[in-house]
């Protein structure tokens, strides 16, 4: 169990493997369920086989563990890492998330690689969001045209998305987050609701978030229904090096699946929690 | 004059909850599809399909396999039209009981109503199906036992219904099957356990007249079939449609 407002630390791992196929999903999925974000990955072939170098944030308390469930992975052949010290994210009544202070010698390399390394691969494919750029440096308004072409290769991927989600949270300017991810998200949470929670009756707000925002977003990552509301436990949106609440995604699948299912006036959905300002879980409220 | 006893054979016991479960599993297929449908007619057509999937397969076709694996020493025939209505009652009952559940938004109060149209529908045939026995026997049934196959009846298809309709996803179909299939065995059996033949003197003639076992086991094989297309069928148009939905 990670502790709520623990220290967060950031690990810098490389592990060496037999094969590509799959194996960043599936180190994902073990990051993820330790309450941690893989924040940057390269993948390149060595000698030795598949090198995968990539950095994780996440609370201090869920460290060990993260560790030793990659160490003994069935893919890894090879483990190192090496720990950082990032912040202590504020206390969830806190007036404001406190700025996380990065690393000098991370701010360097984490996002100003204009160019992404050719052999960046994502899942087995190549990363075609463009190329990550500072997060300082100012940014042109985003082209949304490129959303379409994105959303059918998340339907093609799916539910194995959060990767390429990652790849757009780094692409879009902050301040055209909200707007964007809970676009796509919107649009996912309809699709996924059409394709596989349609057929049934139309159910009320409470049973719909039971039967079927609960499912559908366990498909993507670990999540439970309790008193508060809908809490995820590990969103890849939270310890990215951004303030406030930052799964705009999240908000806008359950959006897309509830209100596709409604005729009356749709509901309302609120991020009333996140990890990103300190809190254990990010939690989903829904209201009529 | 010798007692009237019923002995079941096992395999048609087991093929009788099968059907059963197929039947349903048709039917629910159908049935689930009723809330998203766009037009009347389309909603009218997978209304009538279910029903006819539920209460003429998945309780008529059940409770006939189930009479011919009730081997009795005494000749037995069905009564034609008899036969018939019970099919009727059965598919009208589960008709009602579908269209209650699946208008609107899900509630307890709709659930309650169609669980007991759709058991009174099961109760209904059974009994009616057990009417048109010809036989040189009178039925005389445990009022007791009645009863308590009637309520298994309605509280198995509540279960069965709030399955179907309030969850997602196969597996609970499947699950929603299972348990209608309990429904209809379940009463089916108990049924059976309230009935007592006695046997009586005259009756030859009316027997002779009857539907023979031959051609019931025609008939059930038939409609056994059509569940099983309309399944693959269903299973089908549902997999591309699922396909074709754009992001």
């Amino acid at each position: 169990m990670v502790e709520p407002y623990s220290r967060y630390v950031e690990l810098q791992i490389r592990v060496v493997a037999d094969q590509k196929e799959g194996l960043l999903f599936e180190l994902g999925q073990a990051v993820m369920a330790c309450g941690f974000s893989m924040v940057r990955q390269r993948m390149a072939e060595s000698n030795e086989g598949i090198s995968l170098n990539f950095a994780v944030r996440g609370p201090e308390g869920g460290a060990l563990e993260l560790e030793d469930r990659l160490a003994t992975h069935r893919r890894v052949r090879t483990y190192e890492s090496m720990m950082h010290e990032v912040s202590a994210p504020a206390p969830p009544k806190a007036p404001g998330p406190a700025p996380r202070a990065t690393p000098p010698g991370y701010a360097s390399h984490a996002y100003h690689s204009a160019s992404a390394p050719p052999d960046m691969l994502l899942n087995g494919r190549t990363a075609e969001f463009g190329h990550r750029v500072a997060a300082s440096a100012p940014r042109p308004t985003y082209d949304r045209s490129r959303l379409e072409i994105l959303l059918p290769k998340l339907a093609a991927d799916y539910p194995q998305i959060l990767p390429r989600l990652a790849l757009l949270e780094q692409e879009v300017p902050p301040e055209e987050h909200d707007a964007i991810l809970r676009y796509v998200g919107n649009r996912v949470g309809a699709w996924v609701y059409k394709r596989d929670f349609s057929l049934g009756a139309r159910l009320g707000l409470h049973d719909a978030v039971r039967h079927i925002a609960l499912p559908a977003v366990r498909q993507l990552l670990p999540a439970d229904v309790e008193d508060e509301g809908l809490r995820i436990k590990a969103s890849p949106f939270c310890g990215n090096g951004q303030h406030g609440r930052t799964c705009h995604f999240f908000r806008g699948f359950f959006e897309g699946l509830i209100n596709t299912s409604r005729t009356d006036k749709p509901a309302n959905i609120e991020e009333a929690h996140c990890r990103n300002s300190g809190a254990s879980y990010c939690v989903f409220t829904f209201t009529d | 004059m010798e007692a009237v006893h019923c002995h079941h054979n096992t395999f048609l016991v087991i093929l009788s909850y099968v059907v059963s479960v197929l039947g349903s599993y048709t039917a629910l297929q159908l049935a689930i599809g009723i809330p998203a449908a766009k037009t009347a007619g389309e909603r009218w057509r997978a209304l009538l399909g279910s029903g006819a999937a539920v209460g003429g397969g998945g309780i008529w076709a059940m409770h006939f396999i189930a009479m011919l694996a009730c081997q009795m020493n005494i000749a037995v025939t069905y009564d034609l039209p008899l036969t018939v209505l019970s099919a009727l009652i059965g598919i009208a009952a589960c008709t009602l009981g579908l269209a209650v559940a699946s208008s609107g938004t899900f509630s307890w109060v709709k659930l309650t109503l169609a669980g007991v149209l759709m058991g009174l529908g099961v109760a209904g045939m059974h009994y009616t199906g057990m009417a048109a026995m010809l036989m040189p026997a009178q039925i005389v049934y445990d009022p007791i036992i009645v009863g308590v196959s009637i309520l298994i009846a309605i509280v198995a298809s509540i279960a069965a219904l709030w399955l179907a309709f309030n969850m997602r996803g196969w597996m609970q179909l499947l699950g929603a099957a299972l348990v209608m299939g309990v429904a209809v065995c379940g009463m089916h059996y108990t049924a059976m356990a309230a009935a007592g033949f006695v046997p009586l003197a005259q009756g030859a003639n009316e027997v002779a007249q009857g539907l023979h076992g031959e051609s019931l086991g025609i008939t059930i094989f038939i409609v056994a079939s059509v569940l099983l297309f309309g399944t693959l069928i269903v299973t089908t148009v549902r997999q591309q449609q699922r396909t074709e939905i754009q992001i």
